[in-house]
Formats: C-alpha cells, structure tokens, sequence
C-alpha cells in the first residue's frame, strides 16, 4: 500500500525534472511551479489510485500537467506561486536563453501548439500518443504542429526585434 | 532554417537551464496541499452523500403528502453567496515581482482570489464596487446542472460506470493515462464529459440548456448573476472567462460560467482543482 512517506519520495526526486517539463511547457518557471504544484497535489490526494491504475506516477503526472496546460478551462492562478525567500534568487530565466531566440518564438506559440512540440520533441511522442495524452484527435495533433512550425519557421527566418516585443 | 534539427538542438542543449529553483520546503507545500485536496474531496463526497438522503427523503414527503403545499421549492434567488474554507497554497517559488509577463498570465490586479477565484474564496475579486441594483428575475430554464451532475452522469463516476449508464457508448476506448473527452447522450441532455483512468469524470459540459442550483441559465446577464454572486464583476469577467463559481452545498465543486458580451453562454459543472480541459 503506497503512503506519504512514498508520496513524499517520490515529490522530492521527480520534481526538479518536472518543473524543467514544466518550464518547456509554459514558457516560464513561475507558470511552471504553478503547474507542478497542481499537479503534484492532485497526484498526492489520490496517491494510492494513481500508483495502482498507472503504475508510473512520472508519466501520469507528466501527461496531466500537458493537459491541464492546454486546458481551455484552466485560467485562473493561483494568488501567488512565490514566497518572500531572500535567501533565494529571484527567478529571471531571460538572460539564461538570450542566445536562443527559438526558445522565444516557441514561448510565443500559443499553449496547445507548443504543447504538442514538446511533447513531439521533448517527450518524442508519436502523434497517436500526443492525441491521447491531450485528448484531441490525431488530425489535430497534424494541424496543430503544422502551424506550430511555420510559425517558429517564420520567426526564426525574421526575428522580432527587442522595441517591437 | 531547419527548424526541426533547431529545436532537437536546443532541447539537448537546455539542460540545466530550464532548471528551476525552488523553496527548500517544497515537497512540505505540497504534501500539505495534497493533504488539503484529499480533505476537500472526502467533505464533498459526504456532502454529496447528504443531498442524496435529504432529495432521498424529500421524495418520500411528497409521496406521503400530496397536495399544493408540498411542491417543491422554487429556486432561492436572493440565496447567500458562496463561500468556502479552502485556502490557497503556499507557494514554491522565490520572489514574482522581478519575472517577465507570462504569455499566458491574466491582466495585472486580477486573480488575486487563488485558482478558485471569486465565489470560491470569499476575495474582492474585481474590486469593492457594489453590485448594481436588483434587477428582474429571469425565467429558470434548462434541466439543473449540479450540485454533483447532470442527469445520470456525475463527477467521479469511473468510465465503467458512466457507460453502465448508458450515457456513453461501449465502444468508445477507454480513457488513456491523461484526460479523454466523450460525448455523452442522457435522458435528460446530451453534452461532453472529461474523463481520467484514476479520477472519473472531471468535469461535465451540458451542450442542451441547463441552470445552475440558483437557477442560472444561460441568457441571464452578468448584472442578474450579480445579484446572486456579487463579486462576480465585469473586471473580473474581462480577465477570467469563464468564470468559475462555487456549486453551493458541494465544496470542491465549481460551475464555470462563460459570459458573452456580458451574457451567460455555457455553463459546465467540474471538479475546482481536476487536471483536465
């Protein structure tokens, strides 16, 4: 039977790779923490169900927090995903990704689409699998990418400059 | 550009700057809100359970006294606005003030009332404008969405039990690990559930029309839903849409109500912290 001790565990090593997820998929490690954090809680009150009916509680959590990313019922945010730490830095991913402006224009993308290219390139997932994990058709996984790439395509081929952001 | 090998490229080569550095009680936050959640979920489970027996016996009053004074009663439409007990979690992350705007994050100064949003958390949600005077009460139309379904179809149901319904066909797959959509046909209406293997149905979207247990349907206008629920405000409305509004007597559960133009165009009754669309 699993417990909180296991819950507990399992928190401690999965989270540092799943707020990387989490930072692909939204574009930011505040949106990032926030996703996880639902995740997680959603995963910890229903532990024992998921550890039984999935048996990889990772790709669960991982697959959830892409649907739930995507989620066109899903606006709200929590009233504050950070704590006055002093003793922490202040989360500031710009400078880590001047160098990559493919890393802008996928942030740009709007969340469905870079959805469905992080979890082609990221994940490499097949379209059936990134259709079932999102819940839309695999003809809609096409569109969806489709677009996704002309429009990194067209953003990479003419980048937009710092005074038109 | 081959964008392809660009982004192969760039996944490898993020490493560990898509790192994200969290408080060092992290794990704690999120035991506790999970422990939060599952408390949440066993109260609306009971709360659940005491509609049955209450609508349960209520049926068994009617039977026993038939007459004009036992109908039932009408929709409450001055009832108390909802409130809740639930709190949002701590957060994981060190100070939000120095962060680049989101591409997905809401205008400033608005949901600031925690992922439930106003109704759910009591909050000033949108301000401290007083609702506008009372104004007619519309007709309560559609076939009632809540407290914890719509017709035969309600939240946590498993797959298995929703197609021993007959709501849902058997030869639809069932749900992946993740969230599924199916359309469902009931008795009563048809529409589209959201289903997980491990939580049953999510959330329940009526396509026929529905009103809430306050009797909110749609064509009301957000100044009538005021009435009811007054801290849903136009602001709040311009930033959060739909907007999600607590199932009275079932904690844990929201309706999300999308406004048009300031009109109520869909109502859907979930679960207030599911995973899915």
């Amino acid at each position: 039977m699993p417990t909180t001790e296991d819950f507990a565990e399992f928190v401690r090593e999965a989270l540092p790779g799943l707020l990387r997820y989490g930072h692909l998929l939204t574009g930011n490690p505040h949106d990032a923490a926030d996703l996880v954090q639902t995740a997680l809680e959603n995963v910890g009150a229903r532990w024992a169900a998921v550890v039984r009916k999935t048996g990889d509680p990772v790709a669960y959590t991982r697959r959830a927090m892409a649907n739930s990313h995507v989620s066109r019922w899903r606006r709200v945010r929590r009233e504050s995903l950070v704590a006055e730490l002093p003793d922490v830095p202040a989360v500031d991913d710009r400078d880590r990704f001047e160098d990559e402006p493919l890393w802008d224009a996928l942030r740009a993308l709007p969340p469905r689409q870079r959805a469905v290219i992080v979890l082609r390139y990221y994940e490499e997932l097949s379209e059936a699998e990134i259709a079932g994990v999102l819940g839309i058709s695999r003809g809609t996984v096409k569109s969806q990418a489709s677009k996704a790439m002309a429009t990194l395509r067209s953003r990479l081929a003419s980048p937009v400059s710092e005074g038109e952001r | 550009v081959n964008v392809d090998d660009e982004l192969r490229r760039m996944l490898d080569d993020l490493g560990d700057r898509l790192d994200v550095p969290v408080r060092f009680d992290a794990t704690e936050v999120i035991l506790a809100g999970a422990k939060r959640l599952r408390r949440r979920r066993i109260a609306a489970a009971t709360a659940s359970g005491v509609v049955a027996v209450v609508l349960l016996a209520g049926i068994g009053i009617l039977l026993a006294r038939p007459g004009p004074e036992s109908a039932p009663p009408a929709v409450t439409w001055n009832a108390p606005p909802p409130t809740t007990s639930s709190s949002p979690s701590a957060s994981l992350l060190p100070p939000r003030s120095r962060v680049h705007p989101s591409t997905n994050e809401p205008p400033e100064g608005t949901a600031t009332g925690g992922v439930l949003g106003p109704g759910i958390d009591g909050g000033p949600a949108g301000g401290d404008k007083p609702p506008p005077p009372s104004p007619e009460r519309p007709p309560v139309t559609g076939v009632q969405l809540g407290p914890d379904g719509f017709g035969s179809v309600r939240l946590g149901m498993s797959y298995e039990e929703l197609v021993a319904t007959g709501a849902l066909s058997e030869s639809e797959p069932p749900p992946p690990s993740g969230c599924a959509t199916y359309e469902f046909t009931d008795p009563v209406g048809s529409g589209q559930v959201q289903i997980t293997s491990v939580g049953g149905v999510q959330a329940i979207r009526p396509a026929t029309g529905t009103h809430t247990v306050d009797g909110v349907s749609s064509g009301w206008t957000l100044a009538q839903v005021r009435v009811l629920y007054p801290e849903v405000t136009p602001e709040f409305v311009a930033a959060q849409n739909p907007v999600p509004v607590e199932v009275r007597g079932n904690p844990g559960v929201v309706y999300m109500i999308t406004f048009a133009d300031e009109v109520v165009s869909e109502i859907s009754l979930r679960y207030a912290d599911q995973f899915c669309a």
